[in-house]
C-alpha cells in the first residue's frame, strides 16, 4: 500500500538534490530576464482576457442599473421590504369599522372627533372622477375605499386603498364604475383595527356553522351536546370530523357502508350502536334522529371539550351519497394569537429537517463502504492474476442469480408463518441463534498453524450454513418488523409513528432482502472462484493454463455482454434475440479472449485501479447532477411529497460524501498502514485497525457539514415537489404574500443557522 | 536463517533500490545495516517482508521462499517477523494497548476485527510487553500523548507481541536524541540476547554499530559494498561505503 511513500524520507531527499543539480547546470541569467521581459505581456494579456470575460457575463446576466433605481422597481422592492419584513407570525383578528358619508353643515373643514367622509361631486356618470377626502383616522392607517352599489347581495367594489397622512386625513380621486341606479348608492371606507394584546388577548367569536344562533363551541357538564345538520335522507348516516381533518366516528342507523366521496371518503360506516370506537380521540356520536327535515345529532364527550372547527357529514345510508356538512358549532377564537401560516411553516421546518436527516443517513450508510473502493491507496495494490479474474467474472453473476434464486426459495419457505408475529419472533431467535452458534464454530479466535484440507472444509461448510441460517434470519426480522409494526400503530396512540417506523425498517430490509442474498451468494462465489483459481494455477502446466484463461474469458465475456444487451434492450425494447443475445455475446467474447491474452503478457490485471476509476466516474456522474434535477425524477417515480425529496438528496449525498471520505482515505498516512501490515494482518484487519482510526474524526466532519448543506438544500427541494418548506414558501411567492413568505424565510434562516453552529460545535468537540 | 539470493529492486519509475544483493543472516544474529540515506537499507527491509514486492531473486526463511508465497503463506511469515520503524507508525488516534495488540492480528482471526475483539490471553499479554519496556501505566493513553522515546518502545512492544523469530528495525533511533537512541538500542539488544531473536537494524552511526551488531552489512546505490565485522570497517572501507567526501563524525 505505502511502497512509494515509504522512500519518501530517503529518496525525495536524493530527488530534492538531484533537482537543484539540475536547476544550477542552466545558464541562469538568460531565463530569468527573459522571464521578466515577458511578464508585463502577461499582465496586459490577462487584464485584456479578464475585461472581455466579465464584459460577457454582464452581457449574459444582463446587468442594468437603471432597473435598480427606477422609481417603480424602487416602490416594488420598498413593498416587497416592508413585507418580509413583518413576516405573518400572528394573527389578529379585525374588526371592521365601516364610515357611511356625513354632509357637513356648514361647509368646511371641521375637526372631527371619529371618521367621516365628504366625496365631491356627490354624483356623477359612470367613469367621472370624484374626489374623496377622510379625515379623523389614524396616522399611516391604511383606508380601503368600496362602492357599494344598490344590488340585493352584500357585495361592494374595491375602488382603492389609500393610506391616511401623519394628521389622519387622506384624499384621492375615484373613478366611478359603471354601475348605474335609480336609487343613492354610497361610498364606504373600511379599515381594519387589530383586536387584543398579548398582555390582554380577546375572545373573538365566530358564527362558523351559519346558524345564526350563538352555539357554546365547549362541551357542557352533562356529557352530550346536539347540533343539527340539514338533509332528511331515509336512513341517515353521519361522520365527525375533527379539526386535522380526519373522521373520527362515522355512524349509520342503517346497513354498514363505505363512503366513495365526501369529507370521510374511503371510512366505513358502522351501525349505530355497534360502535365502540373514538371517544379516546375526544367525541363520539351517540344518536341520530330526523326532525322536520334536519338531522339532528347528538354526540358525547368530556366535558369542558373545545368542539371548535369539528365538522360533520351527513350521508345517505341507502345510497352512501354524501349530504350536508357543517361545522358542529360555533368557535371562539383568541386574538392576537399564532397565526395559521406559523404553525403550517413549523410543520414544514420540522419536516425540512428531518428530510434533510433520512438523506444524509442513507447517504452515510451508502458512502463509507463506498469510500474504501474510490480510494486509491487501499486499491492501488490489489491485482489478480487473469485466471481469477475471469473465474471471477463467471462466478458474480451466476452467484447474484443464485443468490436471487435462493431468496425466493427462503421467501416461500417462511410464507407459512408470515402472518404471525409469535412464530415470526420465535423463528428469529431460532435462526439466528443457529446462525451465531454455527458461526462462532466456524471461526476460531486464534488462527494458529495451517489447517488440515478435512478441517477447512468442515469450517467453509459450516460457515456457508451459518450465512444462509443468518439470511434466513434477517428475513424473518423483516416479517416480523412488519407484523409487530403495522399491528401496534393504533394501539400507540401519539405513538403511532414508532410502529408506522419500524414497519418502514421491516420493509426496507424485506425489498433489501433480495439485493443483500443475491452480494451474498455473489461474494462467496467469488471467493470460491479466488481459490479454485489458485488451486488451478499450482495444479496445471502452464500451456494448459493458458489455454483455460482464454476459453474462460471468452465465457466471462460473453457473459457480461449478455447482461449488457439485456440492459440496452429494455431502455430501447429491440426484442431481438439476435441483436441483444447473441451479436453481444460473440462480441463479448472476442473481447474477453484479447483482454485474456493481453493480461496474460502483463502477469497479472490491476483490477483494484478499474475499480477505483470506474467508482470515481460513477460518484462524479452523480454529484454532477443537482439534487433539484434528481428530485424532479424522483417526484415522477414515487410521488411528490418529503420521500420523493429525500431519496434525490440520498443519492447525491452517498455521492458527494463517498468523494469526500475517499479523499480523506487517500490522505491518511501511510506509516500506521504498514506497521499494521507488517504484522501480518490481512486487507479487512489493516483497514478497521490502522485505515479507521484515522478517518473517524474527517468522516465525522463532514457528515456533520453534509446535514448542514442538506438542510440548506432540502429548502428548496419543494419547489419541484420534494417536500420540505420550498412548496409553500414557492407558493406565497407567487401568490405575493410576501408576509406569509417570509416566515419561511425566517424558519430556514433560523434551521440553518442552528445547524451550522451546531455542526461547527460538534466538529470542534469530535475532531 | 535468513538468506537473501540476488535481489532486485526496480521501481516502477526506473529507480534502481536493490542490485543482486545476496547475503545470509543466521538465526541470533544482530546485523547492522549501514548506508547512505537512499542506499537502499529501507527497500532492503521491506523487501524481506514483502511490504515492498522485489522485482527479482528470492529471499528464503529456514529454507522456504518467501518471496513467492501465497497470501495465507506470506500472513504466517509476517507475523513471525516484527518490524520497527524510524517514525514508530503508531496508530496516533488508538490507544496504546490497541497499539500493542495490533502485533496479534497476524495470529486473530480476521472475521474478529468486525467485532474489534481480542482473546484474555492476548489482551494480558499486551500488558506484560508494555510492562517489559516500562509503559504499562500508559496502556490506556492515546498513542499520541507520548513522548518519541515512549513511541518507540511501544513500537517495539508492538513487536514482541506478534513472538517473533526475527525483528526488522529500520532506523529505530534516527528520530531520536543520543539518550533515548541507547536506550531503544539497549532494548533491541536485551531482545536479541534473551529471546534469541534475529535482528536487522538499519543504523547511521558507526559508533551504534560497533556496540551493538555482530555484524554489519553495507549498501551504496543498491549494491551490497561490506559484509563483515563491524571492527573491520576502516577509513577506506568507510569511503567506500559512504562516498570520499565523507568524514568520520561518531
Amino acid at each position: 500500500m505505502a511502497d512509494i511513500r515509504d522512500r519518501t524520507d530517503t529518496d525525495l531527499e536524493e530527488l530534492g538534490q538531484e533537482e537543484a543539480r539540475i536547476g544550477s547546470t542552466l545558464p541562469p541569467d538568460k531565463t530569468d530576464s527573459g522571464r521578466r521581459r515577458r511578464r508585463p505581456l502577461f499582465v496586459i494579456l490577462a487584464v485584456v482576457v479578464g475585461v472581455v470575460v466579465y464584459a460577457l457575463a454582464f452581457q449574459q446576466t444582463q446587468v442594468d442599473l437603471s432597473e435598480i433605481t427606477s422609481e417603480t422597481r424602487q416602490n416594488s422592492l420598498q413593498n416587497i421590504l416592508r413585507a418580509l419584513a413583518q413576516p405573518d407570525l400572528i394573527t389578529y383578528d379585525t374588526v371592521s369599522e365601516r364610515t357611511d358619508i356625513e354632509v357637513a353643515v356648514p361647509c368646511g373643514p371641521s375637526v372631527a372627533t371619529s371618521p367621516r367622509l365628504t366625496a365631491n361631486p356627490s354624483c356623477g356618470e359612470p367613469g367621472d372622477r370624484i374626489t374623496v377626502t377622510g379625515s379623523g383616522y389614524d396616522g399611516g392607517e391604511p383606508v380601503e375605499l368600496h362602492f357599494v352599489p344598490d344590488s340585493d347581495f352584500d357585495i361592494t367594489l374595491r375602488l382603492a386603498t389609500v393610506n391616511a397622512d401623519q394628521e389622519g386625513r387622506f384624499s384621492t380621486e375615484l373613478i366611478l364604475p359603471d354601475r348605474t341606479s335609480d336609487e343613492p348608492q354610497g361610498l364606504t371606507a373600511i379599515t381594519q383595527e387589530p383586536i387584543g394584546t398579548w398582555g390582554n388577548r380577546v375572545e373573538v367569536y365566530t358564527d362558523a356553522n351559519e346558524n345564526e344562533i350563538e352555539d357554546n363551541p365547549v362541551m357542557p357538564d352533562s356529557g352530550t351536546y346536539t347540533f343539527t345538520l340539514a338533509g332528511n335522507p331515509d336512513i341517515p348516516a353521519v361522520a365527525l370530523v375533527n379539526p386535522a381533518g380526519e373522521t373520527t366516528d362515522f355512524v349509520t342507523t342503517g346497513e354498514s357502508f363505505e363512503a366513495a366521496t365526501g369529507l370521510s371518503r374511503g371510512q366505513v360506516a358502522i351501525p349505530l350502536g355497534e360502535d365502540e370506537s373514538a371517544t379516546a380521540a375526544g367525541l363520539a356520536i351517540e344518536d341520530i334522529a330526523t326532525a322536520g327535515g334536519d338531522v339532528e345529532v347528538t354526540v358525547e364527550g368530556p366535558a369542558g371539550f373545545d368542539m371548535s372547527n369539528w365538522r360533520a357529514a351527513v350521508y345517505d345510508g341507502t345510497t352512501g351519497e354524501p349530504g350536508a356538512s357543517n361545522y358542529i358549532s360555533d368557535t371562539i377564537r383568541l386574538s392576537p394569537r399564532v397565526s395559521e401560516t406559523a404553525r403550517i411553516t413549523l410543520d414544514k421546518i420540522l419536516e425540512t429537517v428531518f428530510l434533510a436527516l433520512v438523506a444524509t443517513t442513507a447517504g452515510l450508510l451508502l458512502a463509507v463502504p463506498l469510500s474504501f473502493v474510490a480510494a486509491r491507496n487501499i486499491m492501488r495494490d490489489i491485482s489478480v492474476t487473469v485466471t481469477n479474474l475471469v473465474l471471477i467474472l463467471v462466478a458474480i453473476p451466476v452467484g447474484a442469480t443464485i443468490g436471487v434464486l435462493a431468496a425466493r426459495l427462503a421467501r416461500s419457505m417462511v410464507a407459512p408463518i408470515t402472518g404471525s408475529g409469535w412464530a415470526l419472533l420465535a423463528g428469529v431467535a431460532v435462526v439466528g441463534g443457529l446462525a451465531w452458534f454455527l458461526a462462532r464454530a466456524a471461526l476460531p479466535t486464534v488462527d494458529a498453524g495451517v489447517p488440515a484440507r478435512s478441517e477447512r472444509i468442515r469450517r467453509v461448510s459450516l460457515l456457508m450454513v451459518a450465512g444462509a441460517a443468518g439470511l434466513v434470519a434477517l428475513l424473518l426480522t423483516a416479517l416480523w418488523l412488519q407484523v409487530i409494526g403495522s399491528a401496534v400503530v393504533s394501539a400507540l396512540g401519539w405513538f403511532g409513528f414508532l410502529g408506522s417506523f419500524f414497519d418502514a425498517l421491516g420493509e426496507i430490509l424485506d425489498v433489501g432482502f433480495t439485493v443483500i442474498a443475491a452480494l451474498a451468494v455473489a461474494a462467496v462465489f467469488t471467493h470460491l472462484a479466488s481459490k479454485l483459481g489458485y488451486g488451478l494455477r499450482k495444479l496445471m502446466p502452464r500451456p494448459a493454463e493458458r489455454t483455460l484463461n482464454v476459453a474462460l474469458a471468452a465465457v466471462a465475456g460473453a457473459l457480461w455482454a449478455v447482461i449488457v444487451g439485456q440492459i440496452i434492450d429494455w431502455f430501447y425494447q429491440i426484442g431481438n434475440v439476435t441483436t441483444v443475445v447473441v451479436i453481444p455475446a460473440v462480441i463479448g467474447a472476442l473481447l474477453g479472449v484479447v483482454v485474456a491474452i493481453r493480461g496474460m503478457a502483463k502477469g497479472e490485471v490491476d483490477i483494484g485501479l478499474s475499480i477505483y476509476y470506474g467508482a470515481r466516474t460513477v460518484f462524479n456522474t452523480l454529484r454532477s447532477i443537482e439534487p433539484l434535477i434528481m428530485a424532479i425524477v424522483f417526484v415522477v417515480w414515487v410521488g411528490a411529497g418529503p420521500f420523493a425529496g429525500s431519496l434525490a438528496l440520498a443519492l447525491h449525498t452517498a455521492a458527494a460524501l463517498a468523494k469526500l471520505y475517499s479523499e480523506q482515505v487517500e490522505s491518511i498516512s501511510a506509516g500506521p498502514i504498514e506497521a499494521v501490515r507488517a504484522t501480518g494482518a490481512n486487507r479487512l484487519q489493516t483497514i478497521v485497525y490502522a485505515v479507521v482510526p484515522q478517518i473517524i474524526p474527517p468522516y465525522i466532519s463532514f457528515t456533520m457539514y453534509r446535514w448542514d448543506i442538506n438542510v440548506r438544500m432540502s429548502t428548496i427541494l419543494g419547489f419541484v415537489g420534494g417536500g420540505g418548506i420550498g412548496s409553500i414558501l414557492q407558493q406565497n411567492i407567487n401568490l405575493l404574500q410576501y408576509r406569509a413568505a417570509a416566515v419561511q424565510m425566517l424558519a430556514i434562516a433560523i434551521v440553518v443557522a442552528t445547524m451550522d453552529w451546531a455542526s461547527s460545535r460538534m466538529r470542534e468537540h469530535y475532531v | 536463517m535468513l538468506q537473501v539470493e540476488h535481489l532486485t529492486k526496480v521501481y516502477e519509475n526506473g529507480t534502481v533500490a536493490l542490485e543482486d544483493v545476496s547475503f545470509e543472516v543466521p538465526d541470533g544474529q544482530f546485523l547492522a545495516v549501514i548506508g547512505l540515506s537512499g542506499s537502499g537499507k529501507s527497500t532492503l527491509l521491506r523487501c524481506i517482508n514483502r511490504l515492498i514486492e522485489p522485482t527479482d531473486g528470492r529471499i528464503l526463511w529456514n529454507g522456504e521462499d518467501v518471496t513467492h508465497a501465497s497470501q495465507e503463506d506470506l500472513r504466517r511469515f509476517r507475523r513471525r517477523v516484527g518490524m520497527v520503524f524510524q517514525h514508530f507508525n503508531l496508530v496516533h488516534r488508538s490507544r496504546v494497548i490497541t497499539n500493542v495488540l495490533a502485533g496479534r492480528l497476524g495470529y486473530t482471526n480476521p472475521a474478529m476485527a468486525l467485532v474489534n475483539r481480542f482473546s484474555k490471553a492476548d489482551t494480558t499479554s499486551a500488558l506484560a510487553q508494555l510492562d517489559r519496556v516500562g509503559l504499562r501505566e500508559k496502556a490506556h493513553s492515546r498513542a499520541d500523548e507520548l513522548s518519541g522515546g515512549q513511541q518507540q518502545r511501544v513500537g517495539i512492544a508492538r513487536a514482541l507481541m506478534q513472538d517473533p523469530e526475527m525483528i526488522l528495525a529500520d532506523e529505530p533511533v534516527a528520530s531520536l536524541d543520543p539518550v533515548l537512541a541507547h536506550s531503544i538500542m539497549r532494548y533491541l539488544e536485551l531482545i536479541n540476547q534473551e529471546d534469541k531473536v534475529t535482528v536487522l537494524c538499519s543504523l547511521h552511526f558507526l559508533d551504534l554499530v560497533h556496540r551493538y551488531s555482530d555484524r554489519a552489512i553495507a549498501l551504496n546505490e543498491g549494491k551490497l559494498v561490506f559484509d563483515g565485522l563491524p571492527s573491520a570497517i576502516d577509513d577506506d572501507k568507510f569511503k567506500e561505503i559512504y562516498g570520499q567526501e565523507a568524514e568520520r563524525v561518531g
